[in-house]
């Protein structure tokens, strides 16, 4: 009989595993990165790890241990001298979303902002102002209010979108809530907001792209462009860049949301635009890094130097750095792409590199190390980091 | 699997929940051959279990449980009976189960992870697929990517888990078979109800739907015999006759 009922137990445990571990990955995100002159900051599950940039020890993390009352992080965080602003998913299943902001040097928290009752309650931080989601029997309705596409920081003021479509702004000092949209895009925005001028302009995946008042957020124009958008947008001398899974890249008048031209891509683009003396990057999932001049939209010239491009490239100077979904770092001349440098790094770089000093800092996903620094020059390793398990 | 899923999407007026429901007809429909033999398999052993020759043999060899199943594998063989019959098409059945659920998660595509997965395995000759993406997740209170807030269709996946499971097992004249089957009913929903408390509420809606169309396939299979009084019964199983009673009735 026992062993009928232990047969039982493992077949219900086998269905379990097989809808579970065999299913889509656990992770939601791939690891975000960002950097100040001394420090690399790198965000992956549940933890933030403060990293010198000098030997690749580990300066702080935050938290210290592993902790689902703040759920899961996603993207970079937006790093200035006086405070860190990092954004999560909220309390782990919770969907609640969170905001952090950090001291940069003890990886303290200072201050912290929830999105509804749930989150505030569990983390014992203040709700920012938002429309009221009563549904059933007075329960809340259930919204996603996941932070994933990371923050922008202009002037004291985070900006930042949710996976529930609303866009808030926030003082860095001390998380007190500034605006929120008063209007709520159809779909989740997975993207950084770009702020330019007196625009906050903010991408989704309701396929449409956003331009905000920045004092007061309120909606300037909006543009269908036919396929959602999980990069973000790059405002230049008047145009806005902007890639989609439609497989184009759009110029737009940054003051109306008029197009002024599109170019095809080969796949979706997930990147943001990089523009940089008058020539837009961009790169795409079939591995193509394009050179596009911003006024005209000539393809200048266009390499596939690898396998699939996920991230936007880091432009640094007359090179191009940019990383592959096979875990390959390359080098190109901002001229021509033609390659001055690869290096294999394990994992998938899947997260836009960052050049600081003389060191270009990838963060593979699913790779031995969480960080690795390699030199600018040549492509030599000079560190990697990996947690401590 | 995913990109009939999206082909269903598109078909089907952009609505994930048609599609999930037509998606599961049509896996039930070609995984059928499988269910019937699986059926009929089981109709042949609950039968052989409630025969006479079966019962003198429990009693007889109450005792001695080697040559009891001895007997018992003579008797299948008799009958031209396999005993795993019933199972093997249900684990042929496994690996489809789960590229089903895999594709639901992969096309709902609640995380950036998920979302650049899914890139990859959309076939570039569908029409427009990417201007679909993201699939609309709204169905009546529910946002398909989240777990239900107000738990009514972890209530409704527990339910509809156990009256299939009632359904599809016929009562067994063997205790240990009874009692094994009863205790399955309780503990397969229950566990089921507990994952769908944490599963987005569209792979609790795929549960429901996929336990409908269960139920409603064994209904009105032909031959297929549903004991309504069974299904709503919280008896619980009859115990195991004892050998020394057996012995004293003889």
């Amino acid at each position: 009989m026992a062993r009928k009922y232990l047969t039982l137990i493992l077949l219900g445990l086998a269905l379990a595993l097989g809808l579970t571990a065999c299913g889509a990955p656990t992770a939601s995100g791939w690891p975000g990165l960002a950097a100040n002159d001394q420090l690399a900051f790198v965000v992956l599950n549940q933890q933030l790890h403060a990293i010198n940039l000098a030997d690749g020890k580990e300066a702080w993390a935050f938290p210290i241990q592993p902790d689902n009352s703040i759920g899961l992080l996603f993207a970079e965080p937006a790093v200035t001298p006086e405070v860190i602003v990092l954004g999560s998913e909220g309390p782990a299943g919770s969907h609640s979303g969170a905001l952090f902001g950090l001291d940069p040097t003890t990886g303290q928290e200072r201050w912290c902002l929830a999105f509804d009752d749930k989150g505030a309650k569990r983390q014992n931080c203040p709700p920012a102002p938002g429309p009221n989601s009563t549904g059933l029997f007075g329960i809340p309705a259930p919204t996603d209010n996941r932070l994933i596409g990371g923050v922008a920081i202009t002037d004291g003021v985070a900006f930042f979108g949710l996976a529930n479509g609303l866009v808030h702004a926030v003082k860095v000092a001390d998380g007190a809530a500034l605006w929120t949209t008063p209007f709520q895009a159809d779909n989740a925005i997975w993207s950084m907001p770009h702020v330019d001028g007196e625009a906050v302009y903010v991408t989704s995946l309701s396929h449409s792209v956003y331009a905000l008042d920045r004092a007061t957020g309120r909606l300037k124009w909006e543009k269908r462009l036919g396929a959602a958008m999980a990069g973000g947008a790059t405002a230049v001398d008047g145009k806005l860049y902007v890639g989609t899974f439609g497989s184009k890249l759009y110029a737009l008048d940054a003051a109306t949301g008029e197009e002024v031209w599109s170019m095809p891509t080969n796949n979706w683009v997930w990147s943001t635009p990089v523009v940089q003396a008058g020539v837009v990057y961009l790169t795409d999932l079939a591995g193509t890094m394009f050179a596009v001049e911003a006024e005209t939209g000539v393809q200048k010239w266009a390499v596939s130097p690898g396998g699939r491009l996920r991230a936007s490239p880091a432009v640094v100077g007359d090179t191009l750095y940019v990383g592959d979904e096979q875990g390959r770092l390359f080098a190109l001349d901002a001229a021509s792409g033609a390659q001055r440098w690869a290096q294999d790094v394990k994992g998938q770089l899947l997260t836009t590199p960052v050049v600081v000093n003389d060191l270009v800092l990838v963060a593979p996903y699913q790779g031995d190390n969480l960080l690795a620094a390699y030199h600018t020059a040549g492509g030599a390793l000079r560190w990697a980091f990996a947690p401590s398990k | 699997m995913v990109n009939s899923l999206l082909f269903l999407y598109q078909l089907l007026f952009n609505n994930f929940t048609l599609s999930i429901t037509v998606f599961t007809i049509l896996v039930r429909v070609l995984t059928y051959p499988l269910n019937a033999q699986s059926q009929k398999s089981s109709k042949k052993m609950t039968e052989l279990q409630q025969s006479d020759e079966w019962k003198k043999m429990q009693e007889k060899y109450a005792k001695d449980r080697e040559k009891l199943s001895q007997e018992q594998m003579k008797l299948y063989q008799h009958a031209g009976v396999n005993p795993f019959g019933g199972c093997l098409p249900m684990i042929i059945q496994f690996p489809i189960l789960i590229g089903l659920y895999q594709a639901i998660t992969l096309a709902m595509a609640a995380s950036p992870v998920q979302l650049f997965s899914l890139s990859q395995h959309l076939y570039p000759f569908l029409p427009n697929v990417t201007n679909l993406i993201p699939l609309e997740n709204h169905f009546l209170w529910l946002n398909l990517g989240l777990p239900d807030p107000y738990y009514v269709l972890p209530v409704v996946v527990v339910l509809s888990t156990w009256i299939q499971s009632k359904v599809m097992t016929p009562p067994s004249a063997d205790a240990q078979a009874a009692q094994m089957s009863q205790t399955m009913a309780i503990y397969m929903p229950l566990m089921i109800g507990w994952m769908s408390l944490q599963f987005p509420s569209g792979l609790s809606l795929y549960w429901v739907i996929s336990n409908v169309i269960g139920i409603v396939q064994y209904v009105i299979t032909p031959g297929a015999k549903v004991d309504w009084k069974n299904v709503f019964s919280f008896r619980r199983a009859p115990p195991q006759p004892q050998p020394a009673k057996a012995r004293k009735k003889k």
